[in-house]
């Protein structure tokens, strides 16, 4: 039943169920009429029609929703609560009903009020609508029934048992119900109209019920009954038989569909007649069949022995059927005696349920011999016993005939196969003995994959016998479970003819014990007349160069990981001073990658101007040397000290194929070596320095002493005084040399204290202004605020001092001579601290600048400015120890000093001082 | 004038020390070494004591040091021609270990006067 079959059925029977209860119920009510009052029966029965539509449509609404869900729902899973809202719908409708009833009282009753018929009891009105529901429900139930026919039979071919009214309720509202309602009406309308209720309206009334149920429970009975044998052949059929055809008629609607019933009803018998005459042609068909193939069948019920045979069997027996009775005995009699017994013994076989298949031999009446192929199958009766045996023969005299002759033909070719074969092993065992003296492993697989062919080395590798191997499955046997799929698939796809790639291939075999080897294969095809009949594999077992392999990579990578992360530069070059490797800390002092060096020359990568150089060192090393040396180059960011390497590759043949370089940074090394120097000269010089100032010292007491007591004595403005005063003021000069030198070497530690340096420099500059030439002008910028210092007072006011005193001599006399004078707080980060000194730490400091706009100075000059000794100015009047001694201060002070200057562009002097750590300041605990 | 014991291994400034206080019509007595000092004092107690630092055999720090202890109230005048260990200059040494006055060399005669006054001022108060 289709989909819109099912929607037209629904929309016929729930019109039905809207018009004819409604209808009968007024039908039954203008018969009956004991209301007295016509007007009241109207009023009453518009209210029953109302409430009997209203209800009907209700009840059908909801099932006919329930059906639009089923359809919409039919081909996925019905769930069981679609099934169970099915079961339920029955008792939906009865309550409806009820509330039909007790509505239509209450309602009745209210209308009779309200038009004055207040002596109308409610009770009178109860009865009167009693009698109203049978006539509702005789022609309800049996639309209700319909529909969920119709319903279950929608479903059923969907899969879905949904029997909503069970068969005995049908049966009970049907058969029981119906005629005890409408006897139940009869007796209501005997009694309203002569008020008679006796024993004998009673008896009638009970015989009534009593022949209503014996009906239905007969009824009941043979539908059990009719169902029974339904059963039997769904068991017997394994219930595998298609639903019964299709055969409820909805109802038409419509003239065009009584024509489609018709119609449909006219193919049905068109087709059945059509069926009959194929039949008949069929059987014919059947017969003519038989006779060509000279095929008979024939039954034979074992339990009365009674034989059935086909026209045909008469004709291969060459008997007609007078002269074949139909028996077992009459059979056996025709078949050739020394296959009787035989046959005789499958034929028992068949009575005790074993059908058979035998060849045998029969004897014509004219004495000819025929062969016969019989077939046959059992038929059990329901005691599960064998009861016929179904049967064909066929006459097969022609081919053996055919077969004999063939079979003499290859006796007489089966020897010389046989020598033939011989050879053939020989030669085969002469290969075989050849594949095992080979050393590689030769395996050979069919088409499916079996090993046919398996040489000595490969049971070797394997580990098993030959015997164990031959027609195994080598995927199954040979390797490793993870691997199976995959080589399979490459196996298929070289038998298949695709595997053009994979004529070589390695792949992992598993040994008897389960352990792996890997095995390069080299596979070719084993083709026979065009056709791929398996594959010949020759392999070698390459574990150990596998193994080898990956431990040279192995150790490959773990050399690039070390000289990847070294903070030394390695490279290689070939002879022809190509670089070939190159590790990143090389390739950065280039400002490359090593991928930008690799491939080019030396002369691409080395400053030109130390080519000639390294050109030099490389001819040395090439001769078979190692080369050190030490150079400074020029590399993206300024230079950097590198100290170089070279040792030559030399192959073990003696040729030498290029050569190593280890280049290591020394640039920092350098600069300490530099400052180590520097700190020993200091440290001798002042030894010295002292040395010499204190004997100095001595010497000079005589001269400064005496030299000013007899300058004393002389006559004032005598010659001799005038002598002696000279000789002593050039021993008090002396004396201030001796003791400038003598307080350089003293190398005093500083005494720490904190103390505003703003203070103090500012007390310096008053100190120091006041002898300031009138042609410098003095700028002071201090405003930053909190410069406290760590610092030892009186070496910062010297050091202060000194470099202010050296910028107005840089000046001298010019005229417009500038001097400023800034402090300042800043904090050094890594960056610009590492630009002023790489000693310095990263933190906050004073800065003091003293800048001037004197003549400044040359690069030889800037360089040796903070030497001992060092000194521009004429002799006398400077000991060169000035800045020197400024600097070692600094250093005391873990600050820095530098200079900026350029011929007349003036000086500049930075001092840098460490400013307390906050962090490091321990907090006062109140 | 005083009664002065002059300690110094150079010749030279033995005589520019004598000759600046003797032109001042001080007493002057010359020793060359500490301990010809220390003894020259005990023979003939002298008003002031002015020594060297660095001499040979005892030299100038160890000399104050016993005639801190065996005469308390001799003033002490320390000259150095500018020797120090690793932290502290000689003068500062002497100065500490209870030389009234110090002297740098070389000096001037109103210098050494100077001193010498001092030395006698301190140890009178």
């Amino acid at each position: 039943m289709t989909d819109a079959q099912f929607r037209r059925g629904l929309f016929i029977i729930t019109a039905l169920a809207l018009v004819l209860p409604p209808g009968i119920g007024f039908v039954v009510l203008a018969f009956v009429g004991f209301y007295p009052f016509p007007e009241i029966l109207q009023v009453f029965l518009s209210w029953n029609a109302l409430y009997a539509a209203l209800c009907m449509v209700a009840a059908f609404w909801s099932i006919g929703r329930y059906a639009e869900f089923v359809i919409s729902s039919a081909n996925s899973t019905f769930s069981e609560r679609a099934l169970w809202y099915l079961k339920i719908t029955p008792w939906i409708l009865f309550v409806i009903l009820a509330f039909y009833f007790i509505g239509g009282v209450l309602t009745a009753h209210a209308s009779m009020q309200a038009l004055g018929h207040g002596d109308y009891s409610m009770a009178q009105h109860a009865f009167g609508l009693f009698a109203a529901i049978p006539a509702l429900m005789i022609t309800a139930l049996p639309l209700f029934f319909m529909l969920t026919d119709h319903l279950g039979r929608y479903l059923a071919p969907r899969g879905v048992p949904a029997v909503v009214a069970p068969m005995w309720l049908r049966l009970t509202v049907l058969g029981l119900f119906t005629p005890v309602m409408i006897g139940t009406l009869l007796i209501t309308y005997y009694y309203d109209r002569t008020g008679v209720f006796t024993d004998d309206t009673l008896a009638v009334w009970l015989i009534l019920i009593a022949a209503a149920g014996a009906g239905t429970f007969l009824a009941w009975r043979s539908f059990r009954r009719s169902l029974e044998s339904v059963k039997n052949f769904l068991n017997a059929t394994g219930g595998a038989q298609a639903p019964p055809e299709d055969k409820f008629l909805p109802v038409p609607a419509s003239l065009d569909e009584i024509g489609e019933v018709i119609s449909r009803w006219r193919e049905r018998v068109v087709r059945n007649r059509k069926a009959e005459t194929e039949l008949r042609e069929n059987t014919a068909r059947l017969v003519n069949a038989q006779r060509i193939a000279k095929i008979g069948d024939f039954s034979w019920d074992i339990r009365t022995n009674a034989v059935q045979r086909s026209e045909n069997v008469y004709r291969i027996w060459g008997r007609t059927p007078e002269q074949f009775a139909s028996s077992k005995e009459a059979f056996l009699d025709t078949v050739h005696p020394d296959d009787r017994a035989v046959v005789s013994d499958v034929l028992r076989g068949a009575s005790e349920g074993r059908p058979y298949s035998i060849d045998y031999r029969i004897t014509l009446p004219s004495g000819e011999l025929r062969y016969i192929h019989e077939e046959t199958e059992l038929a059990y009766d329901a005691a599960g016993r064998p009861a016929t045996l179904w049967g064909t023969v066929q006459d097969i005299t022609q081919r053996r005939v055919v077969e004999n002759e063939v079979r003499q033909l290859n006796e007489t070719l089966e020897s010389r196969v046989a020598r033939r074969t011989q050879e053939l092993e020989k030669a085969k065992r002469r290969a075989e003995e050849y594949l095992n003296i080979a050393g590689a492993i030769i395996v050979a697989l069919g088409r499916r994959g079996e090993i046919t062919l398996i040489n000595d080395s490969g049971c070797r590798l394997i580990g098993y016998e030959r015997e164990e191997l031959i027609g195994k499955d080598w995927f199954d046997t040979c390797l490793p479970p993870e691997d199976r799929d995959e080589v399979r698939k490459v196996f298929s796809a070289i038998v298949e003819g695709n595997g053009g790639g994979l004529s070589q291939y390695t792949n992992a075999v598993m040994t008897k014990d389960g352990s792996r080897r890997m095995v390069a294969w080299h596979n070719s095809l084993i083709e026979e007349d065009g056709c791929i009949q398996g594959c010949l594999s020759s392999g070698e077992d390459v574990t150990e160069r596998l193994k080898t392999e990956q431990a040279l990579r192995r150790s490959e990578r773990e050399a690039r990981l070390v000289s990847d992360s070294l903070p030394v530069g390695l490279t290689y070059n070939s002879k022809d001073l190509q670089y070939r490797r190159v590790n990143p800390t090389y390739a950065k002092w280039f400002g490359k990658t090593p991928e930008e060096i690799r491939g080019a020359f030396v002369k691409d990568i080395i400053d030109e101007q130390g080519l000639p150089f390294i050109y030099d060192r490389i001819r040395t090393v090439l001769t078979g040397q190692t080369v050190e040396f030490e150079r400074t180059v020029p590399v993206s960011n300024g230079t950097v000290e590198l100290s170089t390497t070279m040792v030559p590759y030399i192959r073990e043949n003696g040729e030498i194929d290029g050569f190593f370089s280890i280049v290591t940074d020394i640039t920092e090394r350098k600069r300490t070596e530099a400052q180590f120097r520097n700190v020993q000269k200091m440290e001798a010089l002042g030894n010295l320095a002292g040395g010499v100032a204190h004997n100095l010292n001595n010497l000079l007491v005589p001269i400064v002493g005496l030299s000013g007591v007899s300058a004393d004595d002389l006559p004032e403005g005598s010659e001799q005084r005038e002598v002696m005063e000279r000789i002593h003021r050039a021993s008090e000069r002396a004396r201030d040399i001796v003791a400038r030198i003598l307080a350089f070497s003293r190398q005093d530690k500083p005494a720490f204290e904190t103390f505003e340096l703003k203070g103090l420099i500012r007390d310096a500059l008053a100190l120091a202004s006041s002898s300031l030439q009138s042609n410098i002008a003095l700028s002071v910028d201090m405003t930053d605020r909190d410069t406290v210092v760590d610092a030892d007072k009186v070496q910062i006011e010297t050091l202060f001092l000194n470099i202010f005193n050296n910028a107005a001599a840089a000046i001298g006399a010019v005229e417009g001579g500038k001097i400023e004078v800034s402090l300042r707080r800043e904090d050094l980060g890594p960056r610009r601290r590492e630009l002023i000194d790489p000693q310095l730490r990263t933190g906050s400091y004073a800065t003091l600048v003293v800048q001037d706009n004197g003549p400044g100075m040359d690069d030889h000059v800037k360089a040796h400015i903070f030497d001992p000794f060092f000194t521009t100015k004429k002799v006398g009047e400077g000991t060169g120890l000035g800045l020197s001694m400024a600097h070692g201060i600094i250093r005391e002070h873990e600050g820095a000093i530098t200079v900026d200057s350029e011929p007349g562009q003036g000086t500049r002097f930075s001092i840098y001082l460490p400013l307390p750590d906050p962090r490091n300041t321990p907090v006062e605990m109140e | 004038m005083a009664r002065i014991l002059v300690i110094d291994d150079e010749d030279d400034v033995c005589f520019t020390v004598s000759h600046m206080l003797e032109r001042h019509d001080h007493d002057v007595v010359v020793a060359r070494n500490g301990g010809e000092g220390i003894a020259k004092q005990r023979a003939t107690p002298f008003d002031v004591v002015i020594t060297d630092l660095v001499m040979p055999d005892k030299e100038g720090i160890e000399t104050i040091r016993e005639i801190v202890q065996e005469f308390p109230d001799l003033p002490i005048v320390a000259m150095s021609g500018g020797g120090r260990n690793a932290t502290t200059s000689y003068l500062d040494v002497a100065g500490f270990m209870g030389a009234a006055a110090t002297l740098p060399k070389p000096f001037l005669e109103a210098d050494l006067l100077a001193a010498v006054e001092t030395a006698i001022r301190a140890k009178a108060s």
